[in-house]
């Protein structure tokens, strides 16, 4: 079953176009490889996917996104679009609060209450990224102390707190070390068993060692999709052949 | 390149020469006031009411002081909220909206209003036109117009200051804005426009030329009945020097108001220095 499904879709900020015309596919539960140089679009095609690319000055749209066969530009709730549809960014966004309410923002938000409801959803979404051993004991201490790592951990737990179906991280490693790298891919791994997961990588490695299918995107348009082996090696087009070799850098 | 360096040198010894002549001047100024004014305070002089002929030659200052509070806390109370808000509309909403411009025109123009022709303003609205009267009411209606402005800005350019990426957090979750402004992005705002009030604060203490015409009485007892004429601190003082009653007592009354305004103004300042460590990063 396809979780996000995109068609004929192309995207502008003021004059310029971003994305031409794509037609791509994700599959649930399963872990999908974003790659192409940077400026080709990757950013833009994630926010498009959650509809927050909307939220800068210019942006416009044209064709489909459906997530679950559900056309997310006809709605007008864009709200519902973003819980379902779960985002995290680069540099990991620890909000000012401590460790537990950064987990609770969403839910609390989205009503729930009650303190053992509340330290269950902590508990338990801690413990989907791997956190949970490592700050259990220390819940109500200020978020910005922790490392980077664990920051980007924090990040994907207070995103998962919502629940969404589809989660796409945007380079979500770039600044980390390879040791907290590792255990976001293993963590990512295991997610993709409930979740369908969208990752933009400039690590073509690490697409390599978590993604079941890898896009290649060149200059907004997308130039192959696939199986990531088959991706890695034997491409059918020549310039992902020049990318994946490290010719595009 | 050895040329740079000579003139860096000179620029730097520039400001720090600048910077030491004002600090020297606001030491002297302070001890002038210290050395003037120390000896008229006492316990009478502060608790006490104004006594003797010409009344306030001798006696105390309590009545200025109460009146003086009570003019202040009238003015945050009229303008801090609806400062705030404008403030918030400005910051998270506004944007570059031709709505939003406006008022940021409006408030910088505010800004640059001398404050006695609020002073008359008020006067011609409030005292003879609604027949409210020489009153504290009137007087902190004439200070809240003239804080308004400082308040927005302080508290606009707090709120500007709180990093972005935690208004993106908050969408890209889809949880309303409001939601996001409460939990998040007020509470990181909050030193910088609590210090915004407080200078606001010791900027209605000191002015004497808004209540001139508004609210002050040579002499009125503390009763902070809103549609009475009170005491200031600012205009007492004004009254003691310029009717030559008793120049001591002017430098006791300059001192006591001094003193609060520094402790307000060093209040805001660390508060300020709080809202700058927590929100660069
Ligand atoms: N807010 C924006 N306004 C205008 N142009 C933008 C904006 N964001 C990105 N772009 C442009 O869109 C193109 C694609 O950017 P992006 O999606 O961030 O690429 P990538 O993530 O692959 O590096 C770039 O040329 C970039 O300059
Ligand atoms: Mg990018």
């Amino acid at each position: 079953m396809n979780a996000v499904e995109i068609k004929e879709f192309s995207t502008w900020y003021g004059k310029g176009e971003i994305l031409h015309n794509i037609d791509l596919s994700f599959r649930n539960n399963s872990i999908t490889a974003v790659i192409g140089p940077s400026g080709c679009g990757k950013t833009t095609l994630l926010r498009s996917i959650n509809r927050t690319a909307e939220l800068e000055s210019g942006f416009k749209s044209q064709g489909d996104i459906q997530v679950f066969d559900n056309s997310i530009y006809q709605v007008k709730d864009v709200s519902a679009v973003r819980r379902q549809v779960g985002m995290v960014y680069q540099t990991p966004a620890v909000l000012p609060l401590s460790i537990r309410e950064n987990v609770l923002f969403g839910p609390r938000y989205y009503g729930e209450k009650g303190r053992s409801r509340l330290d269950s959803i902590v508990e338990k979404q801690l413990t989907r990224v791997a956190l949970w051993e490592e700050v259990k004991d220390r819940l109500n201490r200020p978020a910005d102390k922790l490392s980077g790592g664990q920051k980007q951990r924090l990040a994907m737990a207070r995103v998962l707190a919502i629940e969404p179906q589809v989660l796409l991280l945007d380079e979500p490693c770039s600044s980390l070390d390879p040791a907290s790298t590792g255990l976001i891919e293993e963590l990512l791994q295991k997610l993709a068993a409930e979740l369908s997961i969208i990752i933009v990588t400039h690590n073509l490695y690490q697409a390599r060692r978590i993604a079941g299918e890898t896009v290649f995107l060149l200059d907004g348009s997308l130039v192959e999709k696939g199986l990531t082996s088959e991706i890695f090696s034997s491409p059918a087009d020549e310039r992902t052949r020049g990318f994946v070799s490290g010719l595009y850098g | 390149m050895k040329k740079r360096i000579v003139s860096d040198y000179i620029l730097t010894g520039f400001f720090w020469a600048s910077g030491l002549f004002v600090l020297l001047v606001l030491a002297a100024i302070l001890m002038y006031i210290i050395w003037r004014g120390g000896p008229s305070i006492s316990m009478e002089f502060i608790f006490g009411s104004p006594a003797g002929y010409p009344l306030g030659s001798e006696g105390g200052i309590w009545p200025a002081i109460i009146g003086t509070l009570r003019l202040v806390l009238l003015a945050l109370i009229f303008a801090a909220i609806p400062g705030l808000i404008t403030a918030i509309y400005l910051s998270e909403y506004g944007g570059y909206s031709s709505l939003a411009r406006s008022i940021n025109l409006l408030i910088q123009s505010m800004m640059g209003l001398p404050s006695i022709v609020i002073g008359l303003f008020v006067y011609a609205l409030c005292v003879v036109e609604l027949r409210w009267g020489i009153s504290l009411l009137a007087g902190g209606v004439a200070l809240s117009i003239m804080i308004f402005p400082v308040i927005v800005i302080f508290s606009r350019d707090a709120l500007r200051a709180v990093s972005n990426e935690y208004r993106l957090a908050g969408r890209s979750m889809g949880v309303a804005d409001t939601y996001t402004l409460r939990r998040l992005i007020l509470p990181r705002a909050a030193p910088g426009i609590l210090a915004g009030i407080l200078l606001a604060l010791g900027y209605a203490a000191g002015a004497t030329a808004p209540i001139m015409v508004t609210a002050a009485a040579i002499i009125a007892g503390s009763s902070g009945v809103l549609l009475e004429p009170v005491m200031a601190l600012p205009y007492h003082l004004y009254i003691l020097f310029n009717e030559h009653m008793s120049l001591d007592n002017a430098y006791g009354t300059a001192l006591v108001l001094v003193a609060m305004l520094v402790f307000v103004n060093a209040l805001a300042l660390w508060l300020q220095h709080i809202q700058e460590r927590t929100n660069t990063r």
